[in-house]
């Protein structure tokens, strides 16, 4: 249609003529009699108009429903989201209930790990001698009660999440008094 | 129209619609503080205006009578809102275009027209006498085959362009009263008055010659 271009100022003029026709086009009489009778009752009704408590209260509830339905949407979307990324592994810091194997610390032939700065995780599996770096001391209620390994961040078990340093570790104390290992442990076996 | 005309028609229009912009102005003050009879001041000077314009949208007679007066009933609702930042006449002529526009949106699949009668008017006498004269056909024959395609060719136009088309050819209003109206600048509502005027030309090239 637009391709026709077939303005031209005379047809430009014509055609505003022929526009303004429609202003020919006017309601019958008695037209505004009624139109006025009728937003008069239409304005009455507005001003008068009152809703019973049921009606206030069930519209209110209708607007927090609506404004609630998509929090909701959005905070389901955001959780599945999460729990997708959770599952596949993305987030590898985070406790899982995954059963994959604790990956070993990496511990040089002479002892020394081979990462500098080792820091801290208690492990309670049967580890071989060569990977034990600290041990209980036998001589405490006759067996050793806590094995610590050093590790590094790294090498962090897929169980377990580091939440400080070992400040010292006195292999003699109680069991009572885990905590000054300096570390806050967060997940162990039965006989911690 | 030509350009020179389109502007002067704006410029001349400015001062009578800043004296009808205060006179609008002080009867919304008495409405907003609790003379509510004086609306009626507002609705008899605007009713026929504000009709034509949704008439002009919807191509339908009772549909145009019921957003009337819907238009006016949601702006008495909500006369404590108008700041007076716009003229009355703009901030009426938005909430109506609102109205048509929602009512237009959500009926879109069972539209029908319902004309107006073209009533032949003493300054159309010789433009409609020619074009009878040239056709040779009766004038009122004529009057309402015209009546046909123009409301054929204008629910054609889609809503942003019919609302131009008829506010600035048909309403009178210039371009930058349109551009507050409509919410856009003035260079929108040329080029969608441009487009608007092309394709009408093409949809009424037979009666243009």
């Amino acid at each position: 249609m637009l391709s026709q271009k077939p303005k031209t100022p005379a047809g430009d003029a014509r055609l505003s003529e022929l526009i303004r026709l429609k202003k020919l086009e006017h309601p019958e009489t008695g037209f505004w009699d009624q139109f006025d009778r009728e937003l008069r009752n239409r304005q009455l009704t507005a001003l008068v108009q009152t809703r019973s408590w049921r009606e206030r209260v069930g519209a209110t509830v209708l607007i927090f429903l609506r404004k609630s339905a998509v929090f909701t949407a959005t905070a389901s979307v955001l959780a599945l989201g999460l729990f997708t990324a959770h599952k596949a592994g993305l987030f590898p810091g985070i406790i899982t209930d995954s059963k994959e194997p604790l990956i070993e610390t990496p511990v040089a032939h002479g002892g020394e790990p081979l990462v500098e700065t080792p820091i801290f995780v208690v492990e309670n599996t049967a580890v071989s001698p060569s990977e034990v770096v600290a041990d209980a001391s036998p001589d405490y209620l006759g067996a050793p009660s806590y094995e610590v390994h050093r590790i590094t961040k790294q090498s962090v078990p897929i169980g377990y999440r580091i939440m400080a340093e070992p400040k010292q570790f006195r292999a003699r104390q109680p069991t009572t008094e885990q905590q000054s290992l300096g570390a806050k442990i967060i997940r162990t076996n039965n006989h911690f | 129209m030509s350009f020179t005309k389109a502007i002067s028609k704006s410029l001349v229009s400015s001062p009578e619609r800043h004296k009808e912009a205060d006179e609008d102005l002080a009867i919304v003050r008495k409405v907003q503080n609790g003379d509510v009879d004086a609306f009626d001041a507002l609705i008899l000077k605007y009713r026929e205006r504000v009709y034509s314009v949704i008439y002009n949208l919807t191509s339908n007679r009772e549909e145009a009578s019921d957003l009337t007066q819907e238009t006016f009933i949601k702006a008495f609702q909500s006369i404590n809102r108008f700041k007076g930042k716009s003229s009355f006449f703009t901030w009426l002529y938005r909430v109506a275009l609102n109205t048509s526009l929602t009512y237009l949106r959500k009926n879109k699949l069972r539209r029908f027209f319902s004309f107006e009668k073209m009533v032949d008017e003493d300054h159309t006498e010789g433009f409609i006498e020619n074009m009878a004269a040239d056709s040779d056909s009766d004038k009122a024959a004529l009057l309402s085959e015209l009546q046909e395609k123009l409301n054929d060719a204008f629910q054609k136009l889609s809503v942003k362009h019919r609302t131009v088309i008829t506010l600035f050819e048909i309403d009178g209003l210039s371009h930058k009263e349109i551009a507050e109206i409509v919410g856009a600048s003035i260079g929108t509502v040329r080029s969608r008055l441009h487009y608007a005027k092309q394709f009408l030309q093409g949809e009424l090239k037979d009666y243009l010659h």
